[in-house]
């Protein structure tokens, strides 16, 4: 998987991002890919781990409700939930992981709405 | 095989230039003595000798490198007061396990986290911020709110539209086709504020780098979020500390209006831990015995847009710790032991490029110091040759 325009999903991500404060609006699509979890608004590296972790849950809580909600996504079989917030949450909570990484765990655990 | 040995060596070399400012052999030429020098003061070199030997490491052997990757290794520069730079690194290490449980619009997370945090210089005198801490927590965290209004399929549709018109436009460099995008996105995408309430018992294992002070730290965890999500709501106006930065916005053409980011207000934690010390020989000093001992922290942290200058975003970072024993001896206090504050702040752009400030002094830190950095910052998780 990739970064990709032609995908929804990564367009949808990029757009929830920018969204949410997480990215400046002017940002283009192919500079948000490679765009490590650090180089977002909710992770402070300057921060301690719990002060992170608890802004990651936060943060993915919302995306699970913007993807489920405003884009009527649905889960991957064997997914809910549960196991959405917490894929989500593992991949927000690295510092280095990139968005691109963030789209490949939203794309193998949501399925696009119509 | 030939080169990933190759690489090893020339990283371990570089690991061992702290010598350049220590006690270098005799036999050494000046010109050697020069290349350690340069080494040790130059973090970014040995970082980009390790992203590369981790570039082959990576092909080698992947459950290797993911956990060096996972360990997020850092070279770095200390430097304290009127010591000279010190080469050394930072490490930081997460993992964690996690079930959810969501009724209406609230949320119950538990989870179980192993946490590895510290910074380590080549030669222990130059360590301003001597502190190593491992750790494993349970948390269990409420959160409210956060929700999104439900769209219809052809709302949906409109919305997809208004993404990609974003980033057509973002592409154009046209802000005016931008606005119009986010404007009429923004009226698919309806959030309510939300709230986060978590509750965490952990057990820490605290040193400093050469594990001659230890102490093991049971305790409790209470940690305090908001999110002014919902558009035009007035909590916003309650981000105090995003005023001046709001203001530093507007005035340079980075946001077009005076607007309060809802995303950056800040986040706290408070913390109550018993204490049961290791080794520690200052404590040991000023009152003769390693008692048990309670304490009180707090952590309060920030991060918010400063301003985009030449497409870069430049981020404002802060975070405030503080600890207090509770019921300290006169020895305790006179000795300037019972409580620690600490303060750090840099600005940062996600091309690398950061400056810093820390005053304060942690447990286990000497004494306070003021410390400054400026550089680069560079992940070797990354290399893509």
């Amino acid at each position: 998987m990739a970064w990709e325009r032609t995908s929804v999903m990564c367009v949808t991500l990029g757009a929830t991002l920018i969204r949410l404060d997480q990215i400046d609006a002017a940002t283009t699509f192919a500079a948000i890919g490679p765009m490590k979890m650090q180089d977002l608004q909710f992770y402070n590296t300057a921060a301690s781990s719990d002060i992170n972790a608890a802004s990651a849950l936060q943060l993915a809580t919302t995306i699970d409700n913007i993807l489920t909600n405003s884009y009527g996504d649905t889960y991957q079989a064997g997914y809910d939930t549960n196991k959405a917030i917490a894929a989500v949450t593992a991949v927000m909570s690295a510092a280095d992981k990139t968005v691109e990484n963030l789209s490949d765990t939203i794309v193998s655990t949501y399925v696009p709405g119509p | 095989m030939k080169r990933m040995t190759r690489y090893t060596l020339i990283l371990l070399c570089m690991m061992s230039a702290h010598c350049a400012f220590a006690q270098l052999p005799a036999d050494l030429s000046d010109l050697e003595k020069s290349g350690l020098q340069t080494l040790a003061q130059n973090p970014d070199l040995v970082n980009d000798a390790a992203a590369k030997a981790l570039a082959v490491i990576k092909q080698k052997n992947p459950p290797v490198y993911n956990f060096i990757r996972d360990l997020n290794v850092k070279f770095k520069t200390f430097q304290a007061n009127n010591l000279p730079p010190g080469l050394g690194f930072s490490y930081q290490y997460n993992n964690s396990w996690t079930n959810n449980t969501k009724t209406g619009d609230h949320i119950f997370s538990q989870s179980f986290n192993l946490n590895f945090d510290g910074n380590v210089a080549f030669k222990k005198v130059y360590n301003p911020v001597n502190f190593l801490e491992s750790k494993f927590v349970y948390s269990g965290v409420f959160i409210w709110g956060g929700s999104a209004k439900k769209n219809t399929p052809a709302e949906i549709i409109q919305l997809h539209k208004a993404d990609n018109a974003l980033f057509d436009a973002n592409d154009a460099k046209n802000a005016a086709e931008r606005a119009k995008a986010l404007d009429e996105g923004a009226k698919f995408v309806t959030l309510s504020n939300q709230y986060f309430a978590g509750l965490s018992g952990n057990v820490a294992y605290e040193s400093n780098q050469d594990f001659s002070k230890t102490q093991f730290v049971p305790g409790l965890l209470l940690n305090l979020g908001i999110k002014p999500w919902k558009k035009d709501g007035a909590l916003r106006w309650f981000n105090l500390p995003d005023y001046p930065f709001a203001l530093l916005r507007w005035l340079s053409g980075t946001d077009a209006n005076f607007e309060l980011s809802r995303a950056s207000f800040p986040s706290a934690l408070m913390g109550l831990d018993y204490v049961l010390p290791g080794q520690d020989s200052l404590r040991k000093a000023a009152t003769g015995a390693l008692d048990p001992f309670t304490r009180v922290r707090f952590e309060g942290a920030f991060k918010t847009k400063a301003a985009v200058v030449l497409d870069q975003v430049i981020w404002f970072s802060a975070d405030y710790r503080w600890y207090h024993q509770l019921a300290a001896s006169q020895a305790l206090i006179n000795a300037h032991i019972d409580h620690f504050n600490y303060f750090t702040c840099n600005l940062s752009s996600s091309n690398g490029f950061f400056v810093s400030y820390s005053y304060g002094q942690l447990p286990f830190d000497k004494q306070k110091d003021s410390v400054y950095g400026l550089g680069f910052k560079y992940d070797f998780g990354n290399w893509n040759k």
